[in-house]
């Protein structure tokens, strides 16, 4: 028959138990800690730059508007060449035509 | 049993114990370390998700207003350009009335031989035998050679008896005619006035085909 000293075994285990319970609140610190750090996270890593994205879509849509400026004027140029090359014979058409001599 | 043995025992146990609590108090802690991570990655990506959001937005307020301003312009440039090109046209269009006017008050070569295309294009028109011819008083004498030339010019082509009376009530500024069958039931107007407003308009269009 085997006389164990269960006086030593409870202490252990009582010891156990305080080191795991000091475990848990260990770890629930970590969490709570993980917690804070993450809002801090969220907080810091969505902000944005509102006045460099402003300036960005203002760049870029005021180089669309000078394409749209250019496109125009360069179809306005071509217009009046067009015309200033042509113009002995569109009025010479028009005076034809009133006329009635056109052919 | 022996104390020695008794002591052994109760040492073995109290290791067992003891390695029991070392694994627990290993996996409480790595699962909290594990549960950390996951806390953090989320709050990234979380974060990263929201700054695309807010970008997004400041994005799309930022589009809104700024192409609200630049529709003013746009407009604005685009109106100023068709000024332009209307008093392009406007001055083709005014040099071509000034060189047709000039080449109708001086009677030129060009207008005397437009005259009687424009008295036979008229008269052509009209189906009655009955004709009369409408000018201006300058153009009479004119008008009625031409009228007598296409009377015959008509019977010989299609066989056709037409009378044709020239009147000159048209105003000393409008040239070209006006033919009217006798009973006023058809009219066929060739001024140089209105022809001339009837070419531009209808030739505009494709001075306009050049986009602007």
């Amino acid at each position: 028959m085997v006389d164990i000293d269960f006086t030593k075994l409870l202490m252990a285990e009582r010891e156990a138990d305080k080191r795991i319970e000091e475990a848990h609140r260990k770890a629930d610190e970590m969490l709570r800690q993980a917690r804070e750090e993450a809002k801090r996270i969220f907080e810091e890593k969505s902000k944005v730059d509102e006045k460099g994205i402003i300036d960005e879509v203002r760049r870029e849509l005021f180089k669309e508007y000078e394409s749209f400026q250019t496109e125009l004027s360069s179809q306005f140029a071509d217009f009046k060449k067009h015309v200033e090359e042509n113009r002995e014979n569109i009025i010479r058409e028009i005076v034809s035509y009133t006329l009635g001599v056109h052919k | 049993m022996s104390v020695e043995e008794e002591k052994e025992i109760l040492e073995a146990l109290i290791n067992e114990i003891e390695n029991a609590a070392d694994d627990e108090i290993r996996k409480i802690i790595e699962e909290a370390e594990k549960q950390r991570e996951r806390i953090l990655r989320s709050a990234e990506e979380k974060a990263l998700q929201e700054r695309r959001r807010r970008e997004e937005e400041v994005r799309r307020k930022a589009r809104i207003s700024i192409l609200k301003e630049l529709s003013f312009k746009r407009i604005s440039f685009r109106r100023d350009l068709l000024v332009n090109k209307y008093k392009v046209i406007m001055g083709l269009i005014e040099e071509a009335r000034k060189w047709v006017l000039e080449e109708a008050e001086k009677c030129g070569s060009l207008y005397r031989l437009g005259l009687e295309n424009l008295v036979e294009e008229a008269i052509l028109n009209i189906k009655s035998s009955d004709i009369v011819v409408v000018c201006n008083k300058r153009d009479k004498e004119v008008v009625e050679e031409v009228s007598k030339k296409i009377s015959g010019k008509i019977k010989d082509k299609y066989n056709r008896n037409i009378n044709v009376v020239v009147k000159s009530s048209l105003p000393e500024n409008e040239y070209g005619v006006i033919v009217h069958s006798a009973d006023s039931k058809e009219y066929y107007i060739n001024t140089i006035s209105s022809r001339f407003e009837y070419y531009v308009r209808e030739y505009l269009p494709e001075l306009l085909s050049k986009k602007v």
